[in-house]
Parts: structure tokens; sequence; C-alpha cells
């Protein structure tokens, strides 16, 4: 037993150093649940800067405001998928008790896709902003839609809080390894050079990712109705073109993520040529990413006519709990320094206490001066880039469920058999039979997107929307096998 | 055993399990046999089964299951032997060193394994360096390697399993069955195949069940390679997906299906050894210290599975502490801001004592259901326990994501579980009952190892003498069962400690969150997050390194597991 004191002390002092390491380094600024008077519950998929940001500034406020502390208790059960769900199961059994809460006060962050879903439950209610301070509203400060998108509802459930787009983040040593030109504009992103080496994000996990793939289907039929030709003709051509793009894009993807920050990391090392992200992931890699002399390896670009400005909005839960203290959360978030926050310099007045949130504010009147030189990303005026695109919810809103699933047969699940064609059609230089083959889409028009893929997913006949989605993955699969023999030269 | 103990621990442990696992399993599992307007169905299955794309799945992650074993033990039963037999230098330090594979968070091993397979990452550098590849067009390894880089990953992440239960069960021959075998006369590679390997037979059973349906059902690294069409990714995305799928749900029920006939078929097979109980060893088993030359050898063959299977924490170290890492063999430049930011975040020490408050409730919860479980399979003859066997093992093949679910939607206000719920949403209780509940497999495999191998007499004689059944389960059991007891023991609360889906799930709120949700959170950090999260996972990875070295040094004195 001599010497077990030395083996206890060799393994318990080592492991007191590790223990102690996060207690020293502890930041103890954050107001922590048990010092707080007052808590206010949030669900959320904002990363943890937001989180962090946003619960010290508004903690600060409130008590500079009524001299009581806060604590935001952030539930963040994943991404807008979870959220989802843990909204659905958590009504659902209020619902049953006849409770009309579920405990949770605010839904912050998400896509507006996410919000109307969630309001078309009405789990939502009334914001009293609107009626407390209806100068942001009537002046047009906070614009109710722009380039087509809504930035809140008629009923005024939800709100937007900050401005996002999709846009292409490319890595520049890679476009040189390739021999290729930064890309512009969706369409650039189908050549074939880029092969084995497009980073997408998968629309079947994200509404927001889904109306990026919309308005690049959207932007094809915009063409078309710019050619002059009749709105049937330019929806039933720039639709096919569109799920051709798709195809091309697809086809060169290594994959389709459901982790929107995967993309832009993946471009940053050089795993990806460029990606489909969102604009602050984008901007805040090139950011990071500068050398001394200013340059950076990774670019972004909003694709010249083919996005919108969406917003990420806000919303009271019916049966919040801490109403009141809600509703003062939300008239927070549209001060100009619950504004400021998203984009002006850490350390400022009006800025983030320890990191850049590189988001848009989507408060008009703070894109001039004195706010816009404190802002980082002074130099992106998105209310003047909305313009360059408006959204016509009437060429494309009913397909938009439809538009996911044919996205998944089209391109996910026949991705093995698609990238393979797509090498053999390279190779032999698109003869025009394996084309053919490679992108007959007519199971999926204009039309059939609307009668059979939509009109099956609205049945709420799963085994049906199975049957086709297996009938759909059959044709794909097959054309793509089909066309890759032809391209080899095959007879079958 | 007497019967009527035996059914009544059987009855509580089937009523823990079944309000546990079956239950909430099966709350989310309705959705695959449930159709609405129809009643129950099968119709989603026989869809799931038309699909060539799901068959094909099924076929890749069962090929994965397969070849990812056969390779853990390729690695894991030389390593084990050789450490049971030889003495060679550093020995001690190796046999601890192998287990490092343990102690890395999943999510972050990828970012690791990213940083080094990348097509700018460090192994093309290193080819670029030396000319092996050209700079304009360096491999992509992730893209290009797909099964057999999963094979890899998998088998270097999951050999320790094998190699604990191996180990454990070498430590239980009788050394005078083999010297009884080479006096008289049988050659060495004989003597393996004729004594050894049958008489290692359960513990290689007890590992190889665990690694098998940890490949056939493992998420994250098909992941990482991208490689998508393989069960398990299969049901990840249509669990996630928007839309209310059911087919994901009948994938995992046949995904079920398959591993527990698996199970109960290489059971059959495998699971006893044909030598019968073997004695307790009498003598103790002697290290024979071979020329110099040989043991050198035996340190180069534990140094380089070291070496291999820890690229990934290498990977993970050097990113945690690097400005920017790219394209290059190692960074440019060095900083340990990171650690700084990282470990000062408000997140970090609450989600450390989670952590610890969890995975040792959950670890306590294992080895008291992990023992009695086993004890009934194989001390008890009642009828049945067999089919219970197989039950405990069912954990493994549920996806975390839907038992995650299950407990989700049962613990809302007003629903069965919601008593487990603390006051303002504390999932304690809730987070240790799933960490054990998905954890209790590698107890109860290496408890069931343990208990074959111990010999029954030497519990008889106890009775026999008048020991009541808990101090012949004290005495004389539990004394013998210990290596095993540490070896599942550890396993259990490393991998509580490394548990991702019912964390990301059921800790909601940040005052709750254990440590690898701290660490998921960090990732998200725009910028840094990728380095943040290493920080924090280096952090994870030494405490945990600490806590098995430390485990295995001051435990295995009496477990005898690793002789150190």
């Amino acid at each position: 037993m001599k010497g077990d004191w030395k083996k206890y002390l060799g393994v318990f002092l080592p492991m007191a150093a590790v223990i102690a390491a996060p207690m020293i380094l502890r930041d103890d600024e954050t107001v922590g649940a048990s010092q707080a008077n007052l808590r206010l519950e949030i669900i959320t998929p904002h990363n943890e800067a937001i989180r962090r940001e946003f619960g010290d500034a508004f903690s600060n406020w409130y008590e500079k405001q009524h001299g009581e502390s806060v604590y935001l208790n952030w539930r963040t059960p994943g991404g807008t998928s979870e959220i989802k769900r843990v909204l659905d199961s958590a009504f659902k059994s209020a619902g049953k008790q006849g409770k009309e809460g579920i405990g949770l006060d605010l839904f912050f962050g998400g896509g507006v896709y996410d919000f109307s879903l969630q309001a078309a439950e009405g789990r939502f209610q009334r914001l009293d902003i609107f009626e407390q301070q209806p100068e942001l509203f009537n002046s047009g400060i906070i614009p109710a839609k722009q380039s087509g998108e809504d930035y809140y509802p008629p009923d005024r459930d939800w709100l937007g809080v900050c401005l996002s787009s999709f846009g292409i983040c490319y890595n520049l040593d890679s476009l040189v390894r390739r021999n290729l030109d930064p890309p512009k504009s969706w369409s650039d992103l189908s050549d074939p050079a880029y092969r084995q080496g497009i980073a997408l994000a998968d629309p079947t996990k994200s509404g927001s990712v889904a109306k990026a793939f919309e308005m690049l289907v959207q932007q094809q039929i915009h063409l078309e109705l710019k050619a002059g030709k009749s709105r049937e003709e330019a929806c039933e051509i720039g639709w096919r073109n569109g799920m051709n793009l798709i195809q091309k894009i697809g086809a060169n993807a290594r994959y389709f993520t459901d982790d929107a920050s995967k993309v832009p990391h993946d471009v940053a090392q050089g795993d990806a040529v460029a990606g489909m992200c969102i604009d602050f992931y984008g901007r805040s890699y090139n950011e990071t990413l500068k050398k001394a002399d200013g340059r950076s390896r990774i670019e972004f670009v909003s694709p010249v006519g083919g996005t919108s400005i969406s917003v990420d909005p806000v919303a009271i839960l019916k049966g919040a709990p801490h109403e009141e203290l809600a509703q003062e959360f939300v008239r927070f978030l549209y001060t100009k320094k619950g504004q400021m926050l998203w984009n002006a310099r850490p350390g400022d007045p009006l800025g983030p206490r320890s990191r850049a949130l590189r988001r848009l504010p989507i408060r008009r009147d703070l894109y001039q001066e004195p706010y816009l030189s404190q802002m980082i990303d002074a130099d992106v005026l998105p209310y003047e880039m909305a313009d360059e695109f408006v959204y016509d919810a009437s060429l494309t809103g009913s397909r938009f469920s439809a538009l996911r699933l044919i996205i998944r047969v089209m391109c996910i699940d026949a991705h093995e058999e698609m990238k393979d064609a797509w090498e053999a059609l390279i190779a032999a230089e698109f003869p025009k039979e394996a084309s053919e083959k490679f992108f007959d889409v007519s199971p999926v028009g204009y039309q059939e997107a609307l009668t059979k893929v939509r009109a099956t997913m609205k049945s709420d006949d799963n085994v049906a929307v199975m049957r086709m989605t297996n009938e759909l993955g059959k044709h794909f699969r097959e054309n793509y096998e089909k066309a890759e023999r032809l391209a080899k030269g095959g007879s079958r | 055993m007497n019967r009527t103990l035996a059914y009544s621990l059987t009855g509580f442990v089937c009523l823990f399990f079944g309000i546990f696992f079956l239950y909430p399993a099966a709350i989310v599992m309705q959705k695959a046999f449930y159709q609405d307007g129809e009643g129950w169905t099968l119709n989603f299955v026989a869809e799931v089964l038309k699909n060539p794309v799901y068959v094909e799945g099924l076929w890749n992650a069962f090929a994965l299951g397969v070849t990812s074993t056969i390779a853990s033990l390729l690695i894991a039963f030389p390593l084990a032997l050789i450490g049971h037999r030889y003495l060679f230098p550093f020995k001690k330090t190796l046999s601890a060193l192998v287990l490092i594979p343990l102690v890395l968070p999943p999510f972050v091993g990828a970012v690791g394994v990213k940083q080094i397979l990348g097509i700018q990452g460090a192994l093309n550098a290193i080819l670029v360096h030396i000319g092996l590849v050209d700079v304009a067009s360096p491999v992509d390894w992730l893209g290009e390697g797909r099964f057999w880089g999963v094979v890899a990953m998998n088998a270097l992440h999951l050999f320790p399993i094998l190699y604990l239960n191996i180990a454990a069960s070498l430590s239980n021959i009788d050394p005078a069955m083999e010297q009884a075998a080479q006096n008289l006369g049988c050659p060495p590679w004989r003597r393996l195949m004729r004594i050894t390997l049958p008489l290692t037979a359960p513990g290689i059973f007890a590992g190889g069940a665990i690694v098998f349906i940890w490949s056939f059902t493992e998420l994250g690294v098909p992941l990482v390679f991208d490689y998508t069409r393989v069960a398990p990714v299969q049901v990840y995305d249509g669990i996630k997906d928007l839309g209310s799928n059911p087919f994901p749900y009948a994938l995992v029920a046949i995904m079920l299906v398959v591993s527990t006939l698996v199970f109960i078929l290489s059971k059959a097979v495998f699971g006893r050894s044909k030598l019968g109980t073997a004695p307790r060893p009498k003598g103790k088993n002697v290290e024979v210290r071979p020329k110099a030359g040989k043991a050198w050898l035996c340190t180069l063959f534990f140094f380089a599975i070291f070496f291999v299977s820890s690229l990934p924490h290498a990977g993970v170290v050097i990113l945690s502490l690097s400005q920017d890492w790219y394209a290059s063999i190692l960074p440019e430049a060095w900083t340990t801001d990171h650690y700084r930011e990282a470990l000062s975040h408000p997140l970090v020490v609450p989600s450390i004592k989670n952590s610890l408050l969890y995975s040792s409730g959950a670890t306590l919860v294992d080895l008291i259901l992990g023992v009695a479980i086993a004890w009934v399979i194989v001390r008890s003859t009642i009828r049945g326990r067999a089919l219970l066997d197989a039950l405990v093992m069912l954990p493994l093949a549920v996806p975390g994501l839907v038992l995650a679910f299950g407990y989700l939607a049962l613990s809302q206000d007003g629903e069965r579980f919601h008593f487990l719920v603390g006051a303002n949403g504390n999932p304690t209780w809730l987070l240790i009952i799933a960490y054990a509940v998905r954890r209790l497999p590698y107890v109860v495999r290496s408890a069931v190892a343990g208990l074959q191998q111990a010999n029954i007499a030497l519990e008889e004689a106890a009775r026999s003498l008048g020991a009541t059944p808990a101090r012949t389960l004290r005495r004389v059991s539990l004394p013998l069962l210990g290596a095993s007891l540490i070896a599942g023991g550890i396993l259990a609360f490393a991998f509580a400690m490394l548990e991702v889906s019912d964390s990301l799930i059921l800790a909601q709120q940040s005052q709750h969150f254990p440590i690898t949700k701290a660490i998921y959170s960090l990732i998200s950090t725009l910028g840094n997050g990728y380095e943040l999260a290493s920080a924090l996972g280096v952090w994870a990875m030494v405490f945990l390194g600490i806590s098995i070295i430390g485990a295995v040094v001051l435990g295995g004195k009496k477990g005898g597991l690793f002789r150190m």
C-alpha cells in the first residue's frame, strides 16, 4: 500500500488541473440563471455568438430601463427541422391537456417558411410593437414586403429582424487550379469543370435552402418572360431549364448537406471549389481568412438577378409564460442598439461585446450615416440589391414543396448514378442521345409538378407519396444509367 | 440460481427496459406501422424493400458492419494476444495508449480527419512535399475513398472495444490449458487455433457484436466521407426531413430486425466457448520476455496502431492550436487563443459539471442493471433468458435520434415521462436514463463474458458454506467479475460523456448542456468555430484520457486486466 498514494496523486493532480483550467478562465459577465430576477424562454436556431450577444445586450438594456436583471434561457434543440418537431410535440401535448402555451415565450430566427408553418397552426400571438411603434411600419423603415418577400404577414404575428440571402462562396486557389473564372450567377456552377467540386445544402432539410433553389428556377422563368415568351410558355420552358440547371449543378455536387455551415467551411478548406451559402457565412469566412495584404482565399458573391432578400423573423408563442417581458424583448430587437448589434464592430458602443455577427439589420433607416459607417459590411446595401430580383409567388409558390421532393428524387437519391452519367457525358463531350436521356425531366414538368407531385403530397397518403417517389426515382436512375451507357458507346 | 430471484430480477429489468426503451422507441416506431385511416400496416416496410436505393443502402450498411468488424478483429486480436503473452519495452504506456480512440468525441474526430485527408489537407501536403503528388491535382481522399475509408475509420475507432473484451477473456484463461497443450507437443499456431481462440470466443463475441452493430448503424463516419447510400444516413436524412415521412422509421425497423438476427445467429455460433466453462485460472499467466529484436517488434506493432489510430486526435490538437491550417503539413502560425476563447466561454463550466453528473449516474445505473441481467442470462436456467440477452442489445441498433425523439415526446408536460423532468425543465434524470439505456449493452456484454468465464464452482462452494446470495455476489462473484466490469464501466462512462443525439435533443437549455452539446454549439461560431470546438474537444479528450488511465491504474490491480 505504501506507494499507492503516489498513484492516487498521479491520477488526481492532473485531473484537478484539467478541471480547474476552465474554472479559472471562466467569463463571469454573462448573467447566470441563478443571478437573475426574471427569465425569458426562447427557442432558436441562431448560433451561439448571436445568442450570447443578444442575451448580454438585452439583459443590460433591460436592467438599465427597469432595474431588474433578466436571464435569457435559450432552447436550442438544433436547426429548424428539430425546432419544428419540438414545437409540434409540445403543442400537441399542451392541446391534450387543454393548455394554451408550452412554457416557451419566443421563437427567434429561422426562415419565413418555418414561421409561416407555425403561424398557420395558430401558434403565435400578435406583436404589440405594431401598435406601439407604428412609425416603424408606416414610414417604410420596416417594409411589409421587399423583392416579393414578406417581411411581416397581414396578421402581424411575426416580424423580420434581420435580412439574409443566398449566394455563392468560392475558393480562389481551387478556381485557379481548375482554370475557372469566379462564378457570378447560379448557371456558372453548371460548368462541368466544377465536377465533384460544388458543396450544396439539402433543400429537404431547410426551408431557406429550398427557397434558394426556387429562386434559381424562377430566374429561368423570368429570363423566358424577358425573351418575350407568353406566360404559359415561359413557365413551361423556364421550369424545364431550371430543372436541367439543378441537374447540372447537382451532378457537379460533392454532397447535399443538412448542415449549412459545412458549405463555406469546406470551400474555405479547399475540399469544395464553390458552394451555395447564406450571405453572412460567406462574408464571415472571407473576413476571418484575410491575409495581411487584405486578400482572402474565399469570396462570396450574390448571384446576379438570382436571389431575393429574405428575413429571419421573431414571434411570441401562444400562452407565453412571460408575455410582457417577451414583448419587451421584441421592442429591444428594433431599437437602434438591438439592430446595430447585427453588423457593428465588436467593442463599438452600438456593437456586440466580443464577436461580429455579420448579419444585416432590417431597419432601412440604418443604411445611412451616422450608422452606415459603423457597419462592418457597409458596402452591402441589401435594399438596393433587393430591387434586382422580384420574387413572384404566383409563378412557383404553389410548387414549392413539390420542388423539394423533385430535387430529392432527381439529384439526392440518384446522386451516385447521376455523377457517373455526368462523368461519362463529359468524357464523350455530351453526345446528343445520351444528353437527351440525362436531361429528360418530363415527369416533373411545370404542370406535372402541380397536378401530380403536389397533388399526391397534399393527399397525405404516405404510401402514395412513397410510390410516386419510387416511380420518379426509378425514372431518373434508369435514365442516368442509360445515359452513361449511351455516352460510353453502349448499345442497350 | 434461485428461480424466484431470477424471475424477480428478470421482471424488474424487463419493466425498466420496457418503460424506458421499448415504450419510447415504440412511440416513435409506430409511425413505421401505422397509417392514418388504415390502421396498422406493413405497407411502409414493403415499400422500403421495393425501393432499390433503400435496399442498396441496407446492403452497404451490412457490408460496412461485417468488414469493419473483421478489420477491428484483425487489429485487436494480435494486440490483445501480444499484450497478454509478452513483456516488451514501454508495454505499460502503450497498453494504455492504444485505448486512445475511445476518448474522441465522434464529430470532433471528423473535424480532425477532414483536416488531414482534405484536398488541401496535411496528407496531400506531405505527398506534394516528397514529390509523389502534383500540386495542381491533389488526391480527393474523402471523395474517392468512400467505402474503404469508412471501414478504416470504423476499425481504428472501434478496435479498443474488441481489445478490451479480448484482453479480459485472455486474462481469464487458465495458463495451464495452454501449457498442457505445449507439453503434449502442440505447435504454437495449432495451440492458438485449438485452445486460445476458442477460449476467448466469449470475449470476441461480446466485442464483435458491439462493433458490428455499431458500424452497421454508424452515422458520423459515412457522413464525413459523404457516403450517403447507406441505411443510417438515409434514416437520418429522412428523420430530419421537414415533411412527416414514415419511411425512415420503417428502415429503422428493418435495421433492428437485421441487428437482432445477426446477434442471435452469431451468438449461436461464437457465443460460448466450445470447451465449456473454463475453470478460473489457478496459476498466474507468466508473460514471456522475448529476445530484444522480437520485443522491439512488439513495441513497434503497438506503437504503429497507436500512431495511426490517433491521427484524427493529432488533427484535432493541431487544429486547436493553429491560426490557419491550409495546404500545408503543419499550420503556418500557432496560437493558444482558441483555448482561451473556448474554455472561458460561459457554457463550458456548467457543461462539464452536467456531463460528469449525467455520465456517472448513467454508469452506476448500468453497472447495477448490467450485473443483474448478466446474472440471469448466465447463472439462471429460466426460459426466455436468451431473449432477454438479445433484448438488451437492441439499444445499440436503434439510432440515437429515434430514441431521443421518443423521450422528447414522452417528457412533455402531461405526458408519462414528465415526472423525470425537474424544475425549470431540468433534464438530469431524463438524460441519466437515456444515456444508461443506450450504454447498457456494453456493461451487459462485459459482465456476461466475465460470468461465463468465472467458475461457478466457487460460487457454489460459498453458498454451500452458508453464504447468502447477496454475500456470494459481493465476496465471490463481483471480485471475479472485476476486470470485465471495469472494461464495461469504462466504455459506458466514456461513451456517455461523448453521447451526441440525446444530448442535442433533450438538453435544450444552456444551463443543462452536457459537454458534447457545448462543443457542438461552439462549432457554429462564425470563422473559427471548428478551432474552438477542437480546443474544447482536446479538453474533453485529456479529461477522458486521464479518467480511463486513472481507472485502469487504480482499478487494474484488482481486475488484473491491464497488469500495470
